[in-house]
């Protein structure tokens, strides 16, 4: 997990410049991916791009570009900016001779958020110092050696949401952990056709631009804390009476979260345990109940005055960490005449 | 539900570079390459090589600095053995201001060295670092899989050459005040 502090980077960059101080960079090798500068889109806007006038991409890298406007849409598990062809869009894509990027580059972006972007790919068969691009759709048989455009495309989408590229391992064993990746690959490298955002690329765009609902896994790519806090209602029952111990889920409120943090949990599991007054061992009571926004709630019926915990377990398939909520009493008043002969139910 | 921490908005985004590089022109780096005083005039603009979207100014006093416009690019990168002329990298991908350019893992400008040699990094125009990175494969190489590191840190970019053969070697940085970071690379001949 890497802590984000953006405004005191901000502060101490301009500190920095006024004093001559370094300032210590904030990548870190296999975190979310980091972020680059300038601002957000707000959450789920539209983005319409539209090819730019003289520069229009030919059919096959219009496809590809299409697709990876919804693979961003499909794949982006958060609030980020989506994007959509509209022949009236503001935001050109270009593609061909008239590309600025640097002069080694395949496709490159701007973006000046919240108010747009631009994009441009090098047109097929573009001569660089290192060689000839070649658009792997422009072939009916892609040969070895090619760029995916829609790949390279769904990188440059996410450059313009704000990710920057992923800082591999070294031995980059994680690179398809993130599409947004300093150096795209050739087929048939692994990840030369990644049309999905990676773990990594998802986590840094839930953080920015938060969760699409509290349901929505985190990435795993994430590492966040959760707080469970358990209650009861009544805390003082007859003997024999049922009451309703309700547990709340939310991710721990800390700045490195930035959106995320304080957001409720809901629908996982949450399970309750119990234990009677004056004994050691936790028994389980059952699997609470979701409900909205992060509670989950299980009635009881008790017959001795127990303790009770909600248990959420670090789930393996998104990056929650889990947690065991304070112990909450309830008071059970003695058994009334005749009383049966009747352990805690 | 929490809302997003608001970014502190000291100077607008696309003047921070040009402060960036305003100041650094009247002030002293610790640590940073290359800041050690005062910006030679050429850096008074950041020239492109190619057209640009958004279309550079030229400064119109010398205590004005243009920075990064859509299709500005990263300063050169020279590299050097001691004594030897610099050589300039070829630039890969990049982010520089509001916007960047992916490109490959590059062959990389030539420069012979000596086994062992030592070789120092300079930025033109000279702006502030906060880190760098190393890569170097085999010459030839098309993605750095398997490569090794020369060294990393955060101050002056200085290596020591690889033993004798011929490498792509590629050097990562990142630049001081959010300006971005950017990948350069030299074909090693080692002899």
């Amino acid at each position: 997990m890497i802590p984000f502090h953006r405004r005191a980077r901000l502060a101490a960059a301009f500190l920095a410049v006024l004093t001559g101080a370094v300032v210590v960079p904030v990548t870190a090798a296999h975190g979310p991916d980091p972020v680059l500068g300038g601002g957000l889109f707000a959450q789920n806007q539209s983005l319409e791009f539209r090819w730019r006038a003289g520069s229009e991409p030919p059919t096959a890298i219009r496809t590809a570009i299409r697709a990876a406007a919804d693979d961003i849409g499909d794949t982006r598990a958060s609030k980020a900016a989506t994007f959509l062809y509209d022949s009236a869009g503001a935001n050109p894509i270009g593609y061909g001779p008239g590309a600025t990027c640097g002069v080694n580059g395949l496709a490159c972006f701007t973006r000046s958020a919240p108010s747009g972007f631009t994009m441009w790919l090098r047109e097929q068969g573009h001569v660089f110092d290192w060689g000839t691009l070649r658009w792997c759709q422009m072939y009916t048989t892609a040969p070895n050696g090619c760029y995916d455009a829609e790949t390279i495309t769904l990188d440059e989408f996410g450059h313009v949401e704000i990710l920057g590229h992923h800082v591999n391992y070294s031995d980059d064993r994680d690179y398809e952990d993130a599409v947004v990746q300093t150096f795209s690959r050739t087929k048939p490298n692994d990840g030369w056709n990644m049309h999905v955002l990676g773990r990594c690329d998802v986590a840094t765009l839930q953080r920015e631009y938060d969760v699409v609902s509290w349901s929505t896994p985190y990435s795993t790519c994430l590492d966040l804390d959760t707080a469970l806090t358990l209650s009861a209602n009544p805390t003082a029952i007859a003997y024999g009476g049922t009451m309703t111990l309700t547990a709340s889920l939310k991710v721990v409120d800390r700045d490195a979260y930035d959106r995320l943090g304080g957001n409720p949990v809901s629908n996982r599991v949450v399970r309750l345990q119990r234990r009677t007054l004056a004994t050691t061992t936790w028994v389980d009571a059952g699997t609470m109940a979701a409900g909205a926004s992060g509670s989950y709630a299980l009635t009881v019926s008790l017959t001795r005055s127990s303790e009770f915990r909600a248990i959420f377990s670090t789930p393996s398939a998104e990056g929650l960490n889990g947690d065991t909520s304070p112990t909450v009493a309830v008071s059970v008043s003695a058994c009334p005449a005749p009383c049966p002969m009747s352990a805690a139910r | 539900m929490r809302q997003r921490r608001s970014r502190l908005r000291l100077v607008p985004t696309r003047l921070v570079p040009i402060l960036a590089l305003a100041l650094a022109g009247c002030t002293t780096s610790s640590g940073g390459t290359g800041s050690d005083g005062p910006l030679p005039p050429s850096a008074a603009t950041t020239p492109s090589p190619s057209p640009t979207v958004g279309a550079a100014t030229v400064a119109p006093s010398p205590s004005v600095i243009v920075g990064p416009t859509a299709g500005d690019v990263p300063p050169d990168a020279r590299l050097a053995s001691e004594g030897g002329e610099p050589v300039t990298g070829e630039l890969g991908t990049f982010i520089w201001g509001d916007g960047g350019s992916d490109s490959p893992w590059l062959p990389g400008a030539r420069l012979h060295v000596g086994a062992g040699e030592r070789l120092t990094l300079t930025l033109s125009p000279a702006i502030g670092t906060v880190g760098w990175r190393t890569q170097y494969t085999r010459a030839g190489a098309t993605d750095p899989t398997g490569a090794r590191s020369l060294g990393s840190g955060t101050g002056d970019v200085v290596l020591t050459a690889p033993g004798k053969g011929h490498w792509t070697l590629a050097i990562a940085v990142d630049f001081a005040d959010g300006l971005g970071s950017a990948n350069y690379f030299w074909r090693l001949e080692v002899g």
